[in-house]
């Protein structure tokens, strides 16, 4: 094999990628000034040394505990739970929310093996006592995401917290006419009182 | 329209051929084992992404070939063409692509050509196992609600998942499966209930206009959890056999123990009818099905008749022929004895088929 084939076959391994696109990033690079393809060498290495897990919420940072969780601004009495860091980015985002996170790592998944003590769950647990006061399950609407929410519901109702899935249902702007039957029970399913 | 063209390379007998159609009623003649069922598998298989006569691609890829496939095209009433191609490998999964797109999800797939089959199998429907049952009235339910295929994915998750946790005895998070399998389960009852129902009526309309028979037929559901009002009278019901269930060390109720029963003047049909009987009423199944689809989602279905006016006698066959359902196209197999000709429209196209070619006959051949 050689350096090229080696290249495109590391790029095919990464999620997204199948062997086309992998050859068309590796032909790509060929054709790229050093120096550029230097910056995204040196970007790749430096995430991996500097980026940490947050030891409180699972979130990536560069420290630890991550800015998150150690902004004093945030309300601490609330918890967003989602199942993978790259969630926390999505709702950051939206400047909405201003609670703390929680990073499951996953889903459940008995049949791949994926059970509570695969996830972040017994640090949730030690996270959950005063001054939180209120959990908001943001996992997916799959079927795993569901199980998880109904699990996590289950534990954490235990503790006398409050707990809450985000609401799932029609996009806003968005138009009845064009929604799916599946989003629409789903929102019926979620709807609010006026 | 339906199918304007069909390209075959090394499926089964039809190794390198090419058809155009331009009709909307399509006769295949020929002897046994010349490509006509093969003809029809393949165009099964652009509706529905598999076969409905093997599970293994490697039965279809003609013998000492890695590769076959077959492309569609479609054409729609405002002439709008769609390709389909299905691509069978010897040593890797079959690619389905839509317009040179590869599909992920089947679902993207049934929507496209709506199908129904007629084939020498459906009688498994009639005297099958529970499981045939089923498969035909899932396949019923999906053709008018494709989201009825997600319940029914999320559901056998879920089973498994709750099964491998009674096999471990991990009984922590065996109450959250078993809250899952109640409360999708119990919305595929529902669908389940609702839909055999609707078809009940479509059936024995059908059954009384071509099958000649004195008395009246109708489907029972009966599902494993009976009396269920709400999710949580099934899980009752599941929490009630958790012994049972951890002992076999699976899910022994639930929707994929449901059966279906027919009964003719109440008596179970499958023991008083004889197998022609029972035949026959697996063809007025798959004509229902053609109805129900057509009636509650107001389009046509794409038909194929795989030698099934062959079972039947004269008089049926006409009742059959005069009752099928309006069809965006219907596609119809012959033996060359049979009287097709007493079938066809001012506009079928009649090809002969013989050693996996598809010749087109003309008006000269026939007279
Ligand atoms: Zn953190």
């Amino acid at each position: 094999m050689n350096s090229l084939e080696r290249l495109i076959q590391e790029f095919s391994k990464l999620p997204g990628l199948g062997k086309k696109s992998a050859s068309r990033i590796a032909y790509h690079l060929l054709k790229t000034d050093e120096h550029k393809v230097d910056a995204l060498v040196n970007a790749i290495t430096t995430v991996k040394k500097t980026l940490k897990e947050c030891g409180v919420c699972g979130n990536y940072a560069d420290s630890n505990p991550c800015p998150l969780c150690s902004d004093p601004h945030r309300d601490n009495s609330v918890i967003c739970i989602v199942e993978e860091a790259r969630d926390i980015l999505t709702i950051e985002a939206t400047h909405e929310y201003k609670g703390l996170y929680h990073v499951l790592g996953g889903v459940l998944s008995p049949i791949q093996g994926i059970g509570p003590n695969e996830l972040r769950i017994r640090e949730l647990l030690i996270r959950i006592q005063p001054p939180v006061q209120e959990c908001i399950i943001a996992t997916n609407p799959t079927v795993e995401g569901d199980t998880t929410a109904l699990y996590l519901g289950k534990i954490v109702k235990d503790t006398g917290i409050v707990v809450s899935r985000i609401a799932l249902g029609l996009p806003v702007g968005g138009d009845i006419e064009y929604a799916d039957r599946l989003t629409i029970l789903q929102a019926m399913k979620a709807r609010t009182r006026l | 329209m339906g199918f304007a063209s069909l390209r075959f390379s090394n499926y089964r007998n039809l190794e390198n051929e090419s058809i155009t159609f331009s009709s909307e009623q399509i006769f295949l003649i020929g002897e046994n084992g010349q490509g006509k069922t093969n003809c029809i598998e393949a165009l099964y298989s652009l509706c529905y992404g598999s076969s409905f006569r093997t599970h293994n691609d490697r039965d279809i890829i003609k013998l000492d070939e890695d590769t076959s496939y077959v492309v569609g095209t479609i054409v729609d009433e405002e002439s709008s063409e769609q390709d389909i191609c299905v691509s069978l490998f010897a040593n890797k999964k079959k690619e389905i692509l839509v317009n040179g797109k590869k599909i992920h999800d089947r679902k993207d797939l049934l929507q496209i050509i709506p199908c129904v089959v007629f084939s020498h199998d459906d009688l498994e429907f009639i005297k099958g196992t529970p499981a045939s049952k089923r498969k035909f009235f899932n396949q019923t339910l999906c053709l008018y609600d494709i989201y009825y295929l997600d319940a029914l994915r999320n559901y056998s998750k879920v089973v498994s998942a709750r099964n491998l946790l009674l096999k471990q005895r991990k009984n922590e998070l065996l109450d959250v499966y078993t809250h899952q399998v109640a409360e999708i389960g119990f919305h595929i009852q529902m669908q389940r209930r609702e839909m055999i129902e609707k078809f009940n009526i479509v059936f024995r309309d059908y059954f009384k206009k071509v099958s000649r028979l004195p008395g009246e037929i109708s489907i029972v559901y009966s599902p494993s959890w009976k009396q269920t009002e709400s999710y949580e009278t099934a899980m009752s019901i599941m929490n009630k056999s958790i012994n049972r269930d951890m002992q076999y060390g699976t899910t022994t109720t639930g929707p994929h123990r449901d059966t279906f029963l027919f009964l003719y003047d109440g008596k179970d049909f499958c023991s008083i009818g004889s197998t022609g009987q029972l035949r026959l009423l697996s063809i007025i199944l798959r004509v229902a099905q053609a109805h129900f689809f057509h009636e509650y989602t107001g389009k046509k279905p794409l038909l194929l008749l795989d030698d099934v006016l062959l079972e039947l006698d004269k008089k049926r066959r006409e009742l059959f022929v005069n009752n099928l359902p309006e069809y965006e196209q219907a596609f119809f197999t012959f033996l060359p004895d049979e009287d097709y000709n007493a079938f066809k429209r001012d506009t079928t196209e009649i090809f002969r088929v013989e050693k996996g070619r598809f010749r087109l006959w003309t008006k000269q051949d026939i007279f």
